[in-house]
């Protein structure tokens, strides 16, 4: 089973890009990483009480667990598992490190645009994985570019202000 | 009524009712004091009078008749018009005939048999009553004044308050104008914008401003507007375009073979392959007058079509049948094995000839464009949803040119070498958008397509009415 690296923001419109890994890899099941970038917690107390699992299920919208099932039930065949892995790290090496064990072979990351990141800690590993795995696949994703566009330059998110 | 002046009104209108609540209930209550102070100046007046005649009583002795107290020592200022009387009354009904003698009403009397003191007043003169133990017995002081202060106290207030109700209503217009021409001026801004706009500017804007108002959110509503309209008119100049660079070609070409076939005499074989490529590009030439005919039909609106229920399975088979007598059928692979047991599940209602159309033009697209590779047909359901995946591995779409892709005569820049005229995919995606349903292309050049067709099944459908 071939293992693809899929960054997502948690938004139904990143899901698309799972529809492009079966493009790019047909004809064998697919295990799917999603991988969503998190800010680790500063204070210790929030290190003590950090669960990733917990944080991404809390970032797990329901529209985004609707259009994952949906996917995965179309196209039960090409999709062998998903399993999401939520990256605390800040470099290379952590990513490296993360991936490692999941035996990661292909990425497949958006073209031109960026992923969405609405939460305050949330940030995009499209360039870890750029950097990190060999084989990627940069396919054109479709968003709402200038929203996507105005929340990267916006002053609340140069400030990390978002909530 | 302009609405300027109609805000104004309003205001000025709230405002001036208001007002004169306020002044009436100062008036009144200032009214109401000034007679109660005067009363306990009565009150005080009538019992100075009766320590007076307690300590000189000087009065008369048969019932009813007035006394005369020696009241020198009943000084101090008097009230305005003051006049008073010390009657002895042997028996009640007596203390009666002298109130009726002063012109005093039955109800004064009965008061001061009740409580031993009573008010009156008549035009503005204010009677006091009280009855007091003195050494002679039981006797009646009688008061009377007119509170000259107080009227002219309540004058002067009364001509106060038109004065400030009159100046604060003048105030009131100026700066109910003021506030309204304020509030006004940026909807002005934006009339006086959006006439400014016409199809030669359609890329202007309308300032939306830094604030989060209904204003703000109105300019940005027009430009939302503006937006779609200059997408609107793109699209119609590229149609435009688009059309008459396809409609002149093949006339072009009839026109140059004509042309050709005048210039000089020739054998019968000749003309007849002039003739031949004549025919070929009248049938192109009428192809696209179908294709546009076509197109129109399978406008937004639905009109004219008859909606009954059909199974997408069907259609679905129907299509490879079709195809497979005209060529590429034999590399469709139509998967079926994730239908579900109720077929309701997979039928919906609208017109299953406009619907084979649609996923026809698809699923020929896919065959023409992925070379000899296999396209995958697939017909699924989800909930009240059906699904309909069209894969290929063909030559896949340009990225940036996705967006394009539904609007008539546009060919990718891949594909432009092919047959073909641009109008499979606008119309499978009208006739789609007839059926409340929904299509999505994931596309990568040298890849493949991926083409999700969803639309509500028989109880998606119900759900949407």
């Amino acid at each position: 089973m071939r293992s693809v690296l899929i960054p997502t923001d948690f938004t139904p419109e990143s899901l698309q890009l799972m529809e492009y890994a079966l493009l790019n890899f047909p004809g064998e099941p697919l295990h799917v990483v999603l991988v969503h970038g998190l800010r680790s917690p500063d204070s210790k107390w929030g290190l003590i009480q950090f669960s990733s699992r917990r944080e991404a299920k809390k970032l797990r919208s329901e529209a985004f667990e609707n259009a994952l099932n949906r996917i995965c039930k179309t196209h039960a065949r090409s999709i062998g598992s998903v399993q999401t892995l939520m990256f605390t790290g800040r470099n290379t090496h952590a990513f490296k490190n993360a991936i490692e064990p999941l035996g990661i072979t292909d990425a497949v990351v958006p073209e031109n645009g960026t992923l969405n990141c609405r939460n305050r800690r949330s940030f995009d590993p499209t360039r870890y994985i750029r950097k990190c795995v060999d084989c990627v696949a940069e396919v054109p994703y479709e968003t709402d570019q200038r929203e996507a566009s105005r929340q990267q330059f916006s002053l609340q998110n140069l400030l990390n202000l978002r909530t | 009524m302009r609405l300027r002046t109609r805000i104004t009104a309003i205001f000025v209108l709230l405002t001036a009712l208001l007002l004169l609540g306020v002044f009436t209930f100062i008036f009144l209550f200032s009214g109401f004091y000034t007679q109660r102070e005067f009363k306990v100046r009565m009150e005080g007046r009538l019992v100075q009078l009766a320590t007076v005649l307690e300590t000189s009583p000087v009065l008369g002795t048969a019932p009813g008749e007035e006394g005369t107290a020696d009241l020198a020592a009943y000084q101090g200022p008097a009230l305005p018009e003051e006049a008073v009387g010390a009657y002895p009354i042997p028996s009640h009904p007596e203390m009666a005939e002298i109130i009726a003698g002063q012109g005093l009403p039955e109800s004064f009397a009965r008061d001061l048999q009740e409580s031993g003191s009573a008010t009156w007043e008549q035009g503005g003169r204010f009677y006091r009553g009280m009855l007091a133990d003195l050494p002679g017995g039981e006797t009646l002081l009688l008061l009377s004044a007119r509170d000259t202060y107080g009227l002219n106290k309540q004058r002067n207030l009364l001509n106060l308050l038109i004065l400030a109700y009159a100046l604060s209503l003048a105030c009131l217009l100026l700066l109910g104008e003021y506030f309204a021409s304020q509030a006004l001026n940026p909807i002005n801004r934006i009339i006086r914008k959006v006439q400014s706009i016409r199809a030669g500017n359609l890329d202007e804007r309308l300032e939306v401003g830094r604030g989060k108002d209904e204003l703000a959110e109105l300019a940005g509503t027009f430009n939302n507007m503006l937006d779609r309209l200059e997408i609107a008119f793109d699209q119609q100049s590229r149609f435009i375009n688009n059309a008459s660079h396809e409609l002149r070609n093949p006339l072009t070409a009839i026109l140059g073979l004509t042309e050709v076939g005048q210039t000089r005499q020739r054998d019968a074989a000749s003309y007849r392959d002039l003739l031949r490529d004549i025919e070929r590009e009248a049938n192109r030439l009428d192809h696209l007058v179908d294709g546009l005919l076509q197109l129109a039909q399978t406008g937004e609106s639905g009109k004219g079509f008859t909606a009954v229920p059909f199974r997408v399975d069907e259609i679905a088979m129907e299509i490879k049948e079709a195809m497979t007598v005209s060529g590429p059928g034999e590399r469709i692979r139509l998967d079926l094995e994730q239908l579900p047991d109720d077929a309701r599940e997979i039928t919906l209602t609208g017109s299953p000839t406009l619907f084979k159309v649609a996923l026809g033009n698809i699923v020929e697209n896919a065959c023409k464009y992925s070379g000899d590779h296999p396209v995958q047909l697939r017909v699924l359901n989800d909930g009240n949803d059906i699904l309909i995946l069209v894969a290929d591995k063909g030559v896949g779409i340009p990225p940036g040119e996705l967006t394009n892709i539904f609007e008539p005569f546009y060919r990718g820049s891949n594909v432009r070498s092919s047959r073909g005229y641009g109008f499979g995919l606008p119309m499978a995606y009208r006739i789609v958008r007839l059926h409340h349903g929904d299509i999505r292309i994931s596309s990568q050049p040298g890849k493949g397509t991926l083409v999700t067709i969803r639309v509500p099944n028989l109880q998606g459908q119900r759900g949407l009415a």
